[in-house]
């Protein structure tokens, strides 16, 4: 991607004439980043335009020869209007969109604050940090599932220890509890990397600032909130982004973990579309709802950098 | 550091780093998209690969016969894909080695298990056939997807496997689970059905004369019985395909079912499908024989683990796990025994699972023929009793039972012969998988952990299998 750069920023400089040159330097960069944008329309685009293609149509595979019925937007209209557990999906996965965000960035920026200081073994933590994130949700899933288990789990145990409860409880089997058992094992396993990004954010702030607020007699929390707080707020807003990105399309962690259950209790968008295309065998409804959700998370995206100004491309203001 | 120090040194460079990593970003989104999208992607890549992964060997020989093997006579070696379920005992890998020495190369199994759940098997088996991909060549198939497999054009039917007269000598039963719209599918395999594990040695100090035969009995004994330390009763009652079964056996034995013969819903006529829910959540919360952890039960296994351990009175659980209780780790090794369920009233062996496996033909596989080989051996006499002898699995063949090396092996075998005969299917229809997975498992899962009430989740149930049959 870093070939495109000259093509972005040449023509503000050399404007208001492109010269000859100029234009075949451009043709240069297109032509060296060409096959990347193909790689990317290939993996990327024809996939998600086959999806669409088959959003339009009802499609069941349940019994051989059905034959393919265009329904144009009827699947999306049936999944706004008239289901119940897309919106329980729905519900499901925003509910752990907010509260796994929210929890990451507290813990994450308390993380990343000590990791910022200078003190013995900081490369020890920071690596020993990073372990839960290094690990294949799958295995942390199945790890979680032991620690909730409802009669030898070590969560239980400690409870039971220091006496908050009475008796060993099923964790992740009560309608209850479980989605919140279940946002415990994700924000567990990724909050260093919330609180890595930030650490990085967080070195480049200059460290005059810090020493002239001192002089002028700053306290702590007025360093914190009046500099780094301000000045990593763009840092912030990226992984936020790349979060929520994650968490909104979920599968794994509910896939393993719960099943979805209890009920539909932690049944997340992707597991839904999931069944909808695996169990129902209806492609064409499944791909609608695989759809829907990418339009979320676009639009979300959208917000991030448009409104909130995330740095990325474009946002040259940031600076 | 290091990491902390690469990202960092990105961030300098924030205009071309995040324009980068937010592309990668939005990349992935649209990916994520995709994670549940059709099987467009492996339609596409799988056919060209597969064909050439699971077969080198014959286009090899097929391309330069002469020069190469003049020795290699006549048929050309084939091998066939397996798709399987899990093997908790490690029987069938070695069944499978078997086999491959006894065809001295010409047929070779690849086996594979997909997963640790039944479900695992069948959504990788829909991923491959729906691709019409060659990977699968023969699969094992849990009652419910002889149907489903069928009506979607998946499967061969056995014609040219299982002649006439070989047929006679299955149970019936068990050729019903495998037939659809008249046609067998999948040939038995191995037998399954429930018993109710119990321990001898506890019946008796307890002062009673038997195991119990109607509910009432066993939450008597069990309620008795039970200690801090031993459950009175262990179930797998998860919400999965084991824990619903477990809850139609009280159905039925209550006189309900989930549909009639015509597959007319009749779920919620009647009150069977509220006493049945009544009386398995009274177990686990009001007279507490059955311990909540039960509701984490994921598959018959995890129930019987207690029983071996010395941790419950009572068991249900697939027969398939009897000779487990005397693995050498058993806290109980001598001290249990077997009977049929038990019933509402006690008259009478209460009703039981279904629960053969069966083996099929993908209609995609490129050896149907030796796959129809494959599978006579597997489900021959000799396989099926050798099965039996190792992993305590049960035959599909009532001649098996009447063996005098499994006579003098399992005491037991002549009393479960007779519950082979009486079992019962679910329903056969190719909707089952469906109604299973979205509706009954769900609200199975609602009722026993109290998120709504019996009368509710019978409602809910009738409903959404309703809607689905509809199509």
């Amino acid at each position: 991607m870093t070939a495109t750069a000259p093509h972005f920023e040449a023509p503000p400089v050399r404007a208001p004439r492109r010269s000859v040159q100029a234009l075949l330097e451009a043709r240069f960069a297109a032509l060296l980043v060409a096959p990347a944008m193909a790689v990317i329309a290939l993996v990327a685009f024809y996939p998600l335009g086959h999806a669409l293609w088959l959003s339009l149509w009802k499609i069941n595979l349940r019994f051989a020869n059905t034959p393919w019925v265009f329904v144009g937007l009827g699947n999306y209209v049936d999944a706004i209007t008239d289901d119940a557990r897309w919106l329980n999906a729905l519900r499901v996965t925003l509910t752990i969109t907010f509260t796994s965000l929210l929890a990451e960035f507290v813990l994450g920026m308390i993380f990343a604050l000590v990791m910022n200081q200078s003190f013995k073994g900081r490369a020890l933590v920071r690596a020993s940090v990073l372990i839960p994130w290094s690990l294949t949700t799958v295995v942390s899933a199945r790890m979680w599932q032991v620690i909730y288990h409802a009669s030898y789990g070590v969560f239980n145990r400690i409870l039971v220890d220091i006496g908050l409860i009475d008796a060993y409880k099923p964790w992740i089997i009560s309608p209850v509890f479980t989605i919140w058992a279940m946002i415990g094992a994700d924000v567990w396993k990724t909050t260093p990397f919330v609180a890595l990004l930030l650490t990085a954010g967080m070195q480049l702030i200059p460290g005059e600032l810090y020493e002239a607020a001192a002089i002028d007699g700053a306290t702590a929390w007025d360093r914190f909130w009046r500099i780094t707080f301000p000045l990593l707020r763009p840092t912030m807003l990226v992984a936020l982004l790349f979060r929520m990105i994650d968490v909104f399309r979920m599968l794994d962690l509910p896939f393993v973990l719960t099943g979805g259950g209890p009920g539909q209790a932690t049944e997340t968008l992707s597991l839904y579309t999931y069944r909808v295309i695996f169990t129902d065998l209806k492609f064409g409804g499944g791909s609608a709802l695989a759809v829907l959700t990418f339009l979320m998370i676009l639009g979300s995206a959208f917000i991030f950098i448009r409104v909130l100004g995330a740095p990325v491309a474009g946002a040259e203001s940031e600076r | 550091m290091s990491i902390g120090e690469v990202i960092a040194g990105m961030t300098r460079r924030r205009q071309l780093a995040t324009f980068a990593s937010v592309a990668a970003g939005i990349a992935a989104a649209a990916c994520g998209g995709e994670d549940a999208k059709p099987a467009a992607p492996a339609a596409k890549a799988e056919p060209t690969k597969a064909p050439a992964a699971s077969a080198p060997e014959p286009t090899k020989a097929a391309a330069a016969p002469a020069p190469t093997t003049a020795a290699a006579p006549a048929a050309q070696p084939v091998k066939i894909t397996w798709f399987a379920g899990r093997d908790t005992t490690a029987f069938t890998p070695k069944q499978v080695e078997e086999f491959n020495k006894s065809t001295s190369g010409k047929i070779t199994i690849d086996y594979q298990e997909q997963g640790q759940q039944t479900s695992d098997l069948r959504d990788k088996f829909i991923l491959v056939a729906n691709a019409k991909d060659p990977a699968a060549d023969l699969v094992s198939m849990d009652v419910p997807f002889v149907p489903e497999f069928a009506a979607a054009g998946w499967t061969l039917d056995m014609d040219k496997v299982l002649m006439p007269d070989e047929k006679s000598k299955f149970f019936k039963g068990t050729l019903d689970g495998a037939t659809y719209s008249g046609k067998l599918y999948a040939v038995p395999w191995y037998n399954n059905g429930p018993g109710l594990y119990y321990r001898k040695d506890l019946i008796e100090q307890g002062g009673f004369k038997g195991p119990p035969k109607s509910y009432d009995e066993l939450l008597e004994q069990a309620k008795k019985l039970q200690t801090a330390d031993i459950a009175g009763f262990s179930a797998q009652m998860s919400q999965t395909e084991g824990g619903i079964i477990i809850w139609m056996e009280y159905l039925w034995g209550y006189g309900g079912d989930l549909t009639d013969d015509k597959l007319e819903v009749t779920l919620d006529k009647g009150t069977a499908g509220v006493d049945s829910f009544k009386r398995l959540l009274s177990f686990m919360y009001t007279d507490k024989i059955l311990p909540e952890g039960a509701l984490g039960y994921k598959t018959g296994a995890d129930a019987q683990n207690p029983f071996i351990e010395g941790k419950a009175v009572f068991c249900r659980q697939w027969t398939s796990g009897l000779t487990q209780n005397d693995r050498d780790d058993s806290k109980i090794k001598g001290k249990w025994d077997v009977v049929p369920l038990p019933s509402q009233k006690g008259d009478k062996a209460g009703p039981g699972c279904l629960g053969t496996w069966n083996l099929g033909i993908s209609k995609f596989s490129k050896n149907p023929d030796a796959t129809g080989e494959a599978i006579k051996w597997f489900t021959s006499p000799a396989q099926q009793k050798a099965r039996y002898l190792a992993m305590g699995v049960p035959p599909c063949r009532p001649a098996v039972f009447d063996d005098a090396d499994v006579k003098a092996k399992y005491a037991f075998a002549e009393k479960l012969k007779g519950t082979f005969e009486s079992l019962k299917p679910r329903p056969v229809t190719p909707f089952y998988g469906q109604m299973s997975a979205n509706v009954i498992q769900p609200v199975f899962g609602k009722v026993t952990t109290k998120a709504i009430t019996p009368e509710e989740g019978i409602k809910e149930m009738a409903d959404g299998m309703r809607k689905i049959m509809k199509g």
